[in-house]
């Protein structure tokens, strides 16, 4: 349900998608997805330093990097259970002793809109 | 997949708020004591020291802040053994639930986790997903990969 991946974060206007994808792929990583806002590339967890490492000298320090748990079944929800799913996430946030949280949810663009509005 | 960067949009514009709370201090300094403690105060032998200082620079954690963190990791009079300890759940709707939590006190921080999974109507305690068959991470390595889902 979940993978356990390394994943480094670098903002969109660092690198094309395409130089970005080559780069990665030289550096080991098994993905690259680009977006309007980011590239996330994501690797395997033991291949993770050697990735950075690459990553880092091409590139410098990423936005973010690290372990996260990756979702590959996603479970799509409805705008009521949405909200109880976001409070549930906040009160774990909120929670001094918790470092990260994951999920598998899936909203439509305009109730998450809603939600965050 | 349609509409996946908007939510990540708002996802970071959500962390952002939240990055405003001095709580994130808190769990950034918490990840760099574990750091230190595990792998000793130099950045360039430690990538998990400076994994961790860096998203402590992206939140604009003071370093102020980030030395006293390592200061007190390596304190003599330090005693506070952090725990890794991930928590397994379903919140409501059958959405897949990981917590990752470092704790000096695992009865508490799942007593709590737990609390919330029923607040919200979800359940918790049970070990569920398959995932857990496979190696575990190595950060979880610290504290012999336990886990509390079960």
């Amino acid at each position: 349900m979940f993978d356990h991946v390394g994943e480094i974060i670098y903002p969109a206007a660092k690198a094309s998608a395409d130089d970005m994808l080559e780069a990665a792929i030289d550096a080991g990583a098994e993905n690259v997805e680009s977006g309007a806002e980011s590239h996330e590339i994501t690797c395997a967890v033991d291949d993770f330093a050697a990735v950075r490492e690459a990553m880092v000298a091409k590139f410098g320090e990423p936005e973010k990097s690290g372990f996260v748990w990756k979702p590959n079944v996603h479970t799509s929800v409805d705008e009521e259970t949405a909200k109880s799913v976001l409070k549930l996430i906040d009160l774990l946030e909120d929670n001094d002793d918790v470092q990260s949280v994951f999920t598998n949810f899936e909203v439509s663009d305009d109730i998450m809109e809603r939600l965050m509005a | 997949m349609a509409g996946h960067s908007k939510f990540k949009n708002i996802m970071h514009r959500k962390g952002a708020q939240d990055a405003r709370k001095a709580k994130i201090f808190t769990k950034i300094g918490r990840e760099i004591i574990v750091a230190v403690k595990a792998s000793g105060p130099d950045v360039a032998s430690n990538p998990r020291l400076r994994a961790a200082i860096a998203a402590g620079r992206a939140e604009n954690m003071p370093n102020t802040r980030i030395k006293s963190a390592i200061d007190s990791a390596l304190g003599a009079g330090n005693a506070d053994n952090y725990k890794h300890i991930r928590y397994e759940g379903y919140a409501p709707g059958g959405v897949a639930v990981i917590v990752e939590a470092l704790t000096d006190n695992v009865t508490r921080t799942v007593a709590e986790v737990r609390s919330y999974f029923s607040k919200c109507g979800g359940e918790s305690g049970r070990k569920q997903f398959g995932f857990l068959h496979v190696r575990p991470c190595r950060r979880n390595n610290l504290s012999g990969g336990k886990s509390l889902g079960r």
